[in-house]
């Protein structure tokens, strides 16, 4: 058996690296994670996240889990997908949870306004905290709008690639961001082909 | 002796091979019950417009009446109250006497009252000297008469519902009917269901001996009639067919419904143009949906189902085996080509994005023929080898990343479209074992 | 004073494996009292990697509590064993990677956790690279 590359080298770009949680949100000067998590535990019990697809949302959500887990309160995440107009059944229930409880929907605009109503109504009553995303306002005040310009693009890269090395390049960057404008996602996906592409030009043919 | 279908026969993967029959007289039944829904709707639609119409105009018997009173009918609707004119005639048959409220065969209401008036203007009503005016009565039943004839062309619009029910019922049963002559394995390879993964087992295959792989029960468990085992074929045209036929029915109906009222309002002169403007284009996109689903009644009616068996399976790494393939006509080929694929599958979900993306990390020409004539109830079988590479992956199968192997059957026909088959198969690691 | 880590090591040195071959190694705790160990799990697991969401699955797991309560007690340093799979192999595809590696969890006093992992390579498939009909 042959003993050669014992290990094969991790594309930064996988999603292993770059799901929310895995990269930290970065956050502009003069903002950072802890202020934000104070904003949302000082205001009305309810708020938003809100920005494009691959701006950061999820990532931001992920962020905040620590400070409000630290501030002794109980998270409950939902993910929507696909059009979900209703909280998934395994999902916590409004009508049970308590003001030491924060529902956090991921996708708050796919709910159905009478879903959003029944949350609302329970959230007067129970007086639990509501922290959603969402691509558009949706009446609930905005925590954070998450937007991404190019230097926050940069930033991102290097902190998972950690130095420019060629094909890696901000040209690179540029040029993915030019085809995916403010998706970071997609735009790291684009990166992950780019190193692909270039590692597989290398290794011999397998057919 | 002729069999007859069973209901239930043992299971062949996910493909109910043994009830291929049955689920085509499933889908028969249901195309057969939107075509008998058309058939009914046009035949009350026959009898509600067409017939009552078309016997004023040519049975009901002219006569004179005497006009003895008129007024304004009205009938409380969801939208509002709605008008129609009604006369009070006298007419004499014979020494029997008929009195009635009467003005046209439909008895239809109208929207506006001004247009009723108008209608009523047209008749003069004298108590002491009523007038004479020509009326139209039935002889089956002379109760019944008339004071206007013709015919309401708008509403042979409503004729659009039931019809389109016809077609896409008909062009059902036809489909079905096309694959109904074939043998049971051969209809079965073509509706087959796919090896479809079971993603959320616990990652092991049927036995246990290679974990993270796919099971390989969808492919033993079909014998083939040449070679050991027939292979599944992946995507059944018969789901995507029955929601476009969905698609249509519903489609056509909701703009039938809305052809219908727009054109009433046309004709009611209180026209809503918004409305109309709005319906021409999705009568259009109707049409065209219609058409769409004929089209591909007839591409996928119009290959032959196609059957690839092979010498054993799971296939190994670096394994030797051979294949079957069974083309039955009539088809004028370019070139017939068996193509050996792997792929890459990774799905990713997070927040409220889901992608799923395919990478095909191997492809082989594992047969080809060029320029080949397959007659009408002939059939192209050739027997040929597959050789796997031995330096590749095998399949893997996981909840949200899979390496999936398969064969792909590409034909290119002359004058028509191409066709492509896949069918799944499941690739162990190479081992130092004997292959078939 | 140093961190608490752990070192993993195979037997041989070697970390290219065949299908059914038996992976021996062992670990060693520094920096860490046996006192402020609370248990200790050792796993060898295979996972994903690339465009897809990670999948995992454990191989072998064990976890052995703390000294003194039983024969497989925590000390400074130990030894596994365990007959390899033989699927999924170790595999560098374009969008889906398959790791194979040996990873020993301890968990200290006070929720704190540390965590050794060494990967190996399971069977001799090569790279993959995009299809060329």
């Amino acid at each position: 058996m042959s003993r050669t590359e014992l290990s094969f080298p991790s594309n930064p770009f996988s999603t292993r690296f770059v799901r929310p949680g895995a990269l930290p949100y970065l956050f502009p000067a003069g903002a950072d994670v802890a202020g934000l998590a104070e904003r949302f535990l000082a205001g009305p019990g309810g708020a938003a996240v809100v920005g494009p697809h691959g701006s950061g949302k999820s990532t931001l959500l992920a962020a905040l889990r620590e400070p409000l887990e630290r501030a002794g309160l109980c998270l409950h995440w939902v993910r929507l997908h696909d059009g979900r107009r209703w909280l998934p059944r395994a999902s916590a229930e409004p009508a049970r949870l308590g003001p030491q409880d924060v529902l956090i929907v991921d996708g708050y605009e796919q709910l159905s306004l009478l879903e959003r109503l029944r949350i609302a109504w329970h959230r007067r009553r129970r007086r639990f905290r509501l922290l959603a995303t969402a691509h558009q306002d949706v009446g609930l005040p905005v925590l954070w709008r998450t937007a991404v310009d190019p230097q926050t693009v940069e930033r991102i890269v290097l902190a998972l690639a950690g130095s420019w090395r060629p094909p890696l390049t901000p040209e690179a960057v540029a040029a993915a961001r030019a085809r995916h404008g403010s998706n970071v996602r997609e735009v790291l996906f684009d990166l992950y082909d780019l190193l692909e592409r270039a590692g597989a030009a290398r290794r011999p043919n397998q057919t | 002796m002729a069999r007859l279908i069973r209901v239930y026969e043992k299971k062949r993967g996910h493909r109910c091979t043994g009830t291929g029959k049955l689920g085509s007289a499933g889908e028969m039944l249901f195309f057969g019950g939107v075509f008998l829904i058309g058939c009914a709707g046009l035949v009350v639609t026959f009898a509600q417009v067409v017939i009552p119409e078309w016997r004023v105009n040519h049975e009901f018997i002219a006569n004179t009446c005497r006009l003895l009173d008129a007024r304004v009918g009205q009938l409380a609707a969801e939208d509002g109250v709605r008008y129609r004119p009604e006369l009070q005639i006298e007419y004499q048959l014979k020494d029997r006497v008929y009195r009635t409220w009467t003005y046209d065969i439909r008895g239809a209401y109208y929207p506006g009252r001004e247009e009723v008036e108008a209608i009523l203007e047209r008749f003069e009503v004298d108590p002491v000297n009523p007038r004479e005016y020509p009326c139209w009565y039935d002889p089956a039943d002379p109760s019944v008469a008339v004071l206007v004839r013709g015919y309401t062309w708008w509403y042979w619009l409503l004729f659009a519902v039931p019809v389109s029910f016809v077609l896409i019922g008909g062009g059902g049963l036809l489909y079905g009917a096309a694959r109904w002559g074939r043998s049971a394995e051969r209809v079965a390879a073509w509706t087959g269901r796919a090896a479809r993964l079971d993603l959320f087992q616990s990652g092991k295959n049927g036995d246990g001996e290679y974990p993270a792989t796919p099971p390989v029960e969808n492919v033993t468990n079909s014998p083939g009639t040449r070679l050991k085992y027939r292979l599944p074929i992946l995507a059944s045209p018969g789901w995507p067919l029955f929601t476009l036929a969905l698609a249509c029915v519903v489609c056509n109906v909701v703009v039938a419904v809305l052809a219908g009222i727009a054109v009433q309002g046309h004709l009611s002169g209180d026209p809503d143009w918004l409305s109309t403007l709005f319906v021409i284009p999705f009568g259009g996109a109707g049409l065209v949906l219609v058409a769409f689903f004929l089209r591909q009644v007839a591409r996928v009616t119009a290959v032959p189902p196609t059957l690839l068996e092979v010498s054993d399976h799971p296939l190994f790494a670096g394994g030797r085996y051979r294949l079957f393939l069974s083309q039955p006509g009539k088809l004028e080929v370019r070139s017939l080509a068996v193509l050996l694929v792997c792929e890459e599958e990774a799905r990713y979900r997070e927040g409220t994005q889901r992608r799923t993306e395919v990478r095909r990390v191997h492809e082989e020409e594992v047969f080809r023929r060029e320029k080949l004539t397959i007659k009408r109830g002939a059939t192209f079988e050739t027997v040929c080898d597959l050789v796997l590479p031995s330096a590749v992956m095998h399949s893997f199968q996981a909840p949200n990343n899979e390496v999936r192997w398969g064969l792909l059957v590409r034909g290119r026909l002359q004058g028509r479209a191409d066709f492509q088959r896949a069918f799944a198969i499941v690739v162990y690691p190479a081992v130092e074992r004997p292959a078939v | 004073m140093t961190p608490p880590t752990v070192e993993i090591r195979f037997t041989g040195n070697g970390r290219s494996y065949r299908p059914g071959e038996t992976l021996t190694g062992d670990y060693t705790l520094s920096g860490v009292k046996p006192a402020e160990i609370k248990a200790l799990e050792v796993s060898v697991l295979w996972q994903t990697e690339g465009k897809g969401d990670e999948d995992m699955a454990v191989h072998f797991f064990e976890r052995r509590p703390p000294d003194g309560d039983g024969p497989a007690a925590v000390r400074p340093g130990g030894r596994f064993s365990v007959q390899l799979p033989p699927s999924p192999l170790s595999y560098q595809g374009l969008i889906v990677k398959i790791r194979w590696c040996a990873r020993v969890r301890i968990f200290l006093n006070r929720g704190r956790e540390v965590v050794g992992e060494l990967p190996f390579r399971l069977g001799d498939v090569p790279p993959a690279h995009p299809a060329t009909p």
